[in-house]
């Protein structure tokens, strides 16, 4: 509130209209005016001067999107970076993943980026390819070692053939199911899933009918741009084709009827209790909050949605074969191109993927180790929760289909109309087809604005 | 205070503040210098923080600027696809419209019966003045539209008094036909500042003319109709303006309450939300700025409206004297 409480209304009514006409507007205004950043475009990499072997005392920001849990390792392995280079040390900025790429950018606008970014593939060719992110390449060999990385799952941090991204840990999707519920109900789904969508569909209904409509089967995933793609590549699509959708009205059409019938079978949430999650935030979780007894997740998050919940958590494959499944990776560290830093921060992500310590503390959370090694090394010391993960992963992944290119620039948006047209379809604001239609083409004209 | 309402305060003070000697003395101009001096800090922020940055978010809107590199010129397409190309451009608004004049006129009405409540001196009026200020205190804070969040959530408090009454409750903000009155009613309950300000109208409002009513016959509802509200016109006035604009500036509590969605279906994509999604979510700022002079635009007109609605309504106690 703006409001000038220190003036009388004796003395307001006294100046002339006109005057205080431009004085409000003027107030207006204020709150108005746009963040115009200087253009300078001085070269990446200031601060180049001191190595990671440096002694100078070094403070770097490391940024990442995750729950309590992710915060509880990877504060681990900085606790470790710091002990064994005493002069480095660390600020942290975590929340969850929505609206952490608003502050990310703001912080870019600003100039004044944290120096070690965690982003997913959505996000890596738009920093890329406006140099938010420094190039990894120069470091490969000396301060980063990537050998014992897949080349596939390292290929993934590439835009047009140049390391950019260091893959964290890669995971896989999955539907996480609640076994406290389900077992007693003798509706706990094999191990492998569903052969179809129809099998889906009868399990999600008989589950809620079981329950007596108190718990959805599953969660209305229709929202969710993650489930569509393996969706879409169990159709023979994918979600890109270079910067235009992979696919066309037809397959949205399908893709909302799919969950209008699972919605109406009542074996999907409705769309009330459905909604907070389509913001992607892990902590409104259905099957944590017991609304639900399934929900889409990556593999990883099995550990951050167990310490969500006292009942036991399992994960099954997504309905259908496995040619939807891609071995993915689950985030990247990046360094900011304008970093105080960059080689030290360069180690510090090094660090993460190839430090036996650092990859014990991180267990699986974020995803399976990427270095072979590390993975080796550290599996006998895994807890069974992490082994089951792993156990999941490398099931899933030995069948799964060929990961796909790194998303079109402007993939943030795409998830976003897909969330809005989803909703208005799940509230009965439109009908599926007038849905479909309007998100494929502001999903195309997205992607060529984004991609010009 | 009292006395300065009967009579037009802007003569005295300008007959007091006007030089004695019409200027060019030597010593004149040195105070003239000496103010500007003074001013210097002022002009500092004026220019710097508030007309460049201003301006250049003119210049922006006529280009694609992603924040990162420099802007290229577009001339008028980010206007157009605003206004041809951008279904949600007009989701957002329809809120905010929706927004602004339900919770604009809410919250004036409930300021006014509230200070109508407590602008007699009772005891321990302070104190209540005091407390029905509070919420605007935390107003514009995230842990308020948090704790909005968690009242009005599918299983919050709010559900759980409904229940007691044997009423279903409802996820109020997660469906799209409630969302947004939630908001409503957070911006309405944060009357703390206009209810100030309406205090200290009526206390202006010369005790003789309630007295003369009720020698008249005046009930109180009559009084009030003929009375205190052409008294109170030019604070509600004031009021009214003020909060007009504040009321299509919102931000906070939609940013807070939908998780930076304005979801869901946009049903709470406030403007200025949406400009914030567009500028530093997918790095249109030149985008969000042409929205920004949209807005602007628009809101000088209705502010505009307004104030030509004024001679209508608006009571001057001047004026009568003429």
């Amino acid at each position: 509130m703006t409001t000038p409480s220190g003036r009388t209304p004796s003395r307001l009514a006294a100046p002339g209209r006109r005057s205080f006409l431009t004085g409000v507007l003027g107030a207006s205004v204020l709150g108005l005016a746009a963040c115009g950043g200087d253009d300078d475009t001085a070269a990446a990499g200031s601060g180049a001067a001191a190595g990671p072997e440096t002694t100078e005392p070094v403070v770097l920001t490391v940024a990442w999107w995750g729950g309590p849990a992710r915060a509880e390792n990877t504060q681990k392995v900085l606790d470790l970076y710091t002990k064994a280079h005493p002069n480095v040390t660390f600020k942290t900025q975590w929340q969850g993943y929505s609206g952490y790429y608003d502050k990310i950018n703001t912080s870019a606008a600003g100039r004044n980026a944290p120096d070690i970014i965690q982003i997913d593939n959505r996000a890596l060719r738009e920093y890329a390819n406006k140099k938010l992110i420094a190039e990894l390449d120069p470091f490969v060999g000396k301060t980063l070692v990537t050998d014992q990385i897949d080349p596939k799952l390292l290929g993934t941090g590439k835009v047009d053939d140049k390391l950019y991204a260091l893959p964290l840990a890669s995971n896989t999707q999955a539907f996480a199911v609640d076994a406290t519920v389900l077992g007693p109900l003798n509706l706990l789904p094999a191990e492998a899933g569903w052969a179809d969508y129809d099998e889906f569909s009868t399990w999600a209904a008989s589950v809620t009918k079981a329950t007596g409509g108190k718990v959805w089967g599953t969660r209305d995933e229709s929202a969710n741009l993650s489930w569509m793609e393996p969706w879409l590549r169990q159709n023979g699509k994918e979600l890109y084709d270079g910067q235009a959708l992979g696919f066309s009205e037809a397959e949205a059409v399908e893709w909302f009827t799919l969950w209008d019938d699972l919605r109406k079978s009542g074996g999907a949430s409705p769309a009330e209790v459905s909604q907070p999650a389509n913001s992607g935030d892990i902590s409104k979780n259905t099957v944590t909050s017991k609304q639900t007894t399934g929900s889409f997740t990556y593999d990883n998050q099995l550990t951050e949605l167990a310490k969500a919940t006292d009942h036991e958590l399992q994960l099954v494959p997504l309905p259908g074969d496995l040619s939807g499944n891609y071995a993915r990776p689950s985030q990247f560290f990046t360094a900011y191109a304008r970093g105080k830093n960059i080689p030290t921060a360069v180690d510090v992500i090094n660090f993460f993927d190839n430090d036996q310590a650092a990859g014990e503390a991180l267990g699986t959370e974020r995803g399976l180790p990427p270095s072979k090694e590390i993975r080796d090394a550290i599996s006998p010391t895994f807890s069974d929760q992490l082994k089951y993960v792993v156990a999941y992963d490398e099931r899933v992944t030995a069948e799964a289909g060929p990961t796909p290119p790194v998303p079109a620039q402007g993939d943030s948006q795409i998830g976003q109309l897909l969330t809005s047209a989803a909703e208005n379809v799940a509230f009965g604001r439109a009908q599926i087809a007038d849905a479909a239609k309007e998100f494929v083409s502001q999903a195309n004209s997205a992607l060529e604005r984004a991609g010009s | 205070m009292a006395d300065t309402a009967s009579r037009p305060p802007r003569v005295s003070a300008r007959r007091a503040a006007r030089p004695p000697a019409p200027g060019g003395s030597p010593r004149r101009r040195r105070e003239a210098v000496a103010g500007y001096t003074f001013l210097i800090p002022w002009f500092i922020g004026l220019f710097g923080i508030t007309l460049f940055p201003m301006l250049y978010s003119l210049y922006l809107s006529f280009t694609d600027y992603d924040l990162l590199q420099s802007p290229q010129w577009i001339g008028l397409e980010n206007y157009v696809r605003m206004l041809t190309d951008d279904p949600q451009y007009w989701n957002s608004v329809k809120a905010t419209l929706v927004f602004a004049l339900v919770s604009v006129p809410l919250k004036l009405a409930v300021a006014l019966g509230v200070a109508l409540l407590l602008y007699r001196d009772r005891r321990g009026v302070g104190l209540y003045r005091a407390l029905f200020y509070v919420p605007s205190l935390l107003g514009g804070s995230v842990a308020v539209a948090i704790v909005w969040q968690t009242l009005f959530g599918g299983q919050g408090a709010i559900n759980e008094i409904l229940g007691i009454f044997g009423i279903g409750g409802r996820s109020w903000i997660t469906n799209p036909s409630t969302a947004l009155g939630t908001l409503v009613l957070l911006a309405a309950w944060q009357f703390g500042a206009p209810m100030v300000i309406f205090l200290a109208g009526l206390k202006q409002i010369p005790a003789e003319m309630f007295e003369a009513g009720s020698l008249d016959g005046a009930g109180r509802f009559t009084q009030f109709w003929h009375i205190t509200l052409p008294m109170l016109s030019p604070v509600l006035f004031f009021n009214l303006v003020l909060e007009t604009i504040a009321g299509f500036q919102g931000f906070t509590a939609a940013f807070v309450i939908s998780g930076g969605t304005g979801g869901p279906a946009d049903s709470t994509l406030l403007y200025t939300l949406y400009l914030y999604l567009r500028g530093f979510g997918d790095f249109q700022m030149g985008y969000a700025s042409a929205m920004a002079w949209g807005f602007l635009l628009v809101l000088g007109v209705i502010t505009a409206i307004v104030f030509r609605s004024g001679s209508l309504w608006v009571h001057y106690a001047d004026e009568g004297e003429h």
